[in-house]
Order: C-alpha cells, then structure tokens, then sequence
C-alpha cells in the first residue's frame, strides 16, 4: 500500500495542495490542511474499488477533509487573526512588494483565490473540480448533485468570480 | 443544456490561471508517522475507555456481598448508566477514525450527525458530573447507617471529599467547554449545510 500511496501522491500532490488553497488562506494552515488531507487519502485509498477514476475518489475524500477541517478550526480562537491579516496576500504575493513587482499574472491569480474562498461551499467545490477538469458528471459525483445543478451553480460561481475581477480592474 | 464541453471551452482561461498557482509538497514521512500514531491513538482510547471500567467492576466484585441494598442499588444506578455510554462513545470512536469517501452533501450531514452526538455526550458528561455531590454523600449516609464509618474513616472521608469536589468540578467544566465548542462547530457545518441546500 505504501508504493502506491507515493505513487499516487506524486501524481496528485499538486492537486491536492490547490484543494487545500481553495479552503485555506494561510500558508501553515494549507501546509497542515494538506497533511491532514493526505492521511485521509492514505486510509481511503485501501477501500478503493474502482468504480470512479482515483482522481475523482480522491478528490471526494480530499473535500470531505476539508469541510470538517473549516468547521474544527472554529476552536481556534487565532484562525479569523490569521486570514485577515493575510487577505489579499494568499501566501503568494506578499502586501510588502510594490505593486510594481508583481507580476499580472500573479496580481489576477491572487483575487482568483480569494474569489474562490469567498464563495459559499457548493460553489467553491463546483468551480474547482471544474478548474481541475472534472466532467459534470464526476462533480456532480463528488458533490451528491444532479447534473443540471452542477451546471448552474457552475455558472453562477464563473460569474461571480469574473465580476470580482472585473470590479478589481 | 450543459455539456462538458462548453464547461471545458467557458473554463479555460480560469483553469490555466488556476494551475499556476504555488503549491506545497505533502511530506509522506510525516503523513506516514501521522497515520501510524492516529492510529495507536485510535486504538489507545479505545483501551482506555475499556479499562476505566474495570476498577468500579473489580472494587463491587470485592465488596458485593458486604453491601447493603441501597449501596448494590446506587452501584447498579452507575452501571446501568455508564454502560450504555461508554458503547454509544466506541461507537463513535470508530464513526470518527473512519475516512469518507461518501459525497460532500452526504459527509456534511453525517459529520453534523456526529458533532450533534458530540454536543450530547458533553451534555451528559456535564450533567453527570453534579449528581456526584448527591451520590458520594448518600454512599457516605449509608455506611454512616450502616455503622461501619470508624473516627479514622471519617478522617479519611474528610479528606477525600474537598479533592473529590475539586476533580468533579474541573470535569463539569471541562465537559461545558466541550459542549459549547461542539456548538460553534454546528453552527459553522449548519451554515454550509444550509447554503449547500439552499442551492440545490
């Protein structure tokens, strides 16, 4: 089981770090978001049977994770402290360089990010397993919805993002 | 209405951003040494819930036959109320250790199942913890009535009582503490409960 655990994780590790950025701000907290999310992976993958692709079995046990790992961070008093202190910065673009440094790029994945985290749950998962390359039929798998919600909300989560870029520019 | 590719064509630019973005490593030692000691933790509560009972169990085998009715029936009271307790708390126990692969909708409503139970074990916790100051007194009653309680025990027993006081105290309060984080932790899975039903 271990092989194929690092298999899998040198296959899907990045997947699962965006997975961990979409819930959380901090750069320590996505750090042990993603810790947690890889040992659920582990004990999930011994129960795999096959009948999705690993992708999408592990991107179910991933957002599972998450979702109990926001409402567990409400015990911490310093959870709010940390994500307003660091709004805006995402742990990649740091409000201490000049505007100037920053790439475009950098600038628009940055509000990306927090348009991502403020959206509400079902659309935040929606629009990032889109993001990932998800069908409709495999989001609506890992989200427990039908394929026409997942339509919708997808559609309303691309809008509501857009506007916010379109508000930042 | 919907099809895949117009999801993939409409996606694109945002996915190629999306992918761009940082990521961290997952540290698989740690993730191994993590998983092997959740486990033994796991299992080491289990243990533990499993060997605080066999104290009282050992302390009534010892002293049945020298108990009056009222000592077997306060004794009979704790067991008939511990038990049920501690099967409904391995019960969770294994709830908790267990990964879900289920669907996001489906993990939100029995995670928020589990949280509810948690919130009515610490209730019950607290509110095991007032009755002691009832219960300890009439055992103190009855072994007075009894006529066993010697100048030397009652020493003893006046001892016994204010560090007895003390631990139940400090687990009534505990167990409040519990109790209200189990709560805020509702509030924050009802909210998404509710927005990811609101959406359907």
């Amino acid at each position: 089981m271990g092989q194929g655990f690092e298999k899998v994780f040198s296959q899907y590790g990045a997947l699962l770090s965006r997975v961990a950025n979409s819930y959380e701000a901090n750069e320590a907290m996505q750090q042990e978001l993603l810790q947690e999310i890889a040992i659920a992976v582990w004990q999930g993958l011994s129960r795999f049977k096959g009948d999705s692709s690993v992708k999408t079995y592990i991107l179910k046990i991933a957002h599972n994770r998450a979702v109990t790992h926001v409402a567990s961070q409400v015990k911490r008093v310093d959870t709010h402290r940390y994500e307003s202190e660091e709004l805006g910065s995402d742990g990649y673009i740091s409000s201490q360089h000049s505007p100037e440094a920053v790439s475009s790029q950098q600038q628009s994945l940055a509000r990306l990010l927090k348009a991502v985290r403020a959206l509400p749950l079902q659309s935040r998962q929606v629009l990032t397993l889109s993001l990932e390359g998800l069908s409709y039929d495999e989001i609506a798998d890992v989200c427990g919805l039908t394929k026409n919600h997942v339509g919708v909300i997808l559609k309303r989560a691309k809008h509501a993002v857009m506007q916010e870029e379109h508000h930042a520019q | 209405m919907h099809s895949d590719k117009n999801n993939q064509q409409g996606g694109d630019a945002l996915s190629d951003l999306w992918q761009t973005q940082p990521t961290n490593t997952i540290d698989v030692s740690e993730v191994k040494k993590s998983f092997n000691s959740e486990r033994v933790k796991q299992r080491f509560y289990i243990l533990i819930d499993l060997i605080l009972l066999l104290p009282p169990f050992y302390l009534m085998y010892l002293a049945w036959g020298e108990m009056t009715f009222a000592a077997k029936a306060l004794c009979a009271f704790m067991v008939i109320t511990a038990l049920p307790l501690l099967m409904y708390q391995l019960w969770l126990r294994r709830v908790a250790a267990f990964t879900k692969d289920s669907h996001t909708l489906d993990h939100l409503k029995q995670f928020t199942h589990q949280i509810k139970n948690n919130i009515r074990i610490a209730f019950i916790t607290k509110h095991s913890a007032w009755p002691a100051f009832i219960i300890l007194p009439l055992f103190v009653l009855e072994r007075h009535l009894a006529g066993v309680l010697t100048p030397e025990k009652w020493e003893t027993i006046m001892i016994a009582f204010p560090v007895a006081s003390v631990i139940i105290i400090v687990w009534g309060v505990w167990a409040h503490r519990r109790q209200k984080r189990f709560e805020k932790q509702l509030a924050a899975l009802q909210s998404m409960a509710d927005d990811a039903a609101n959406r359907r």
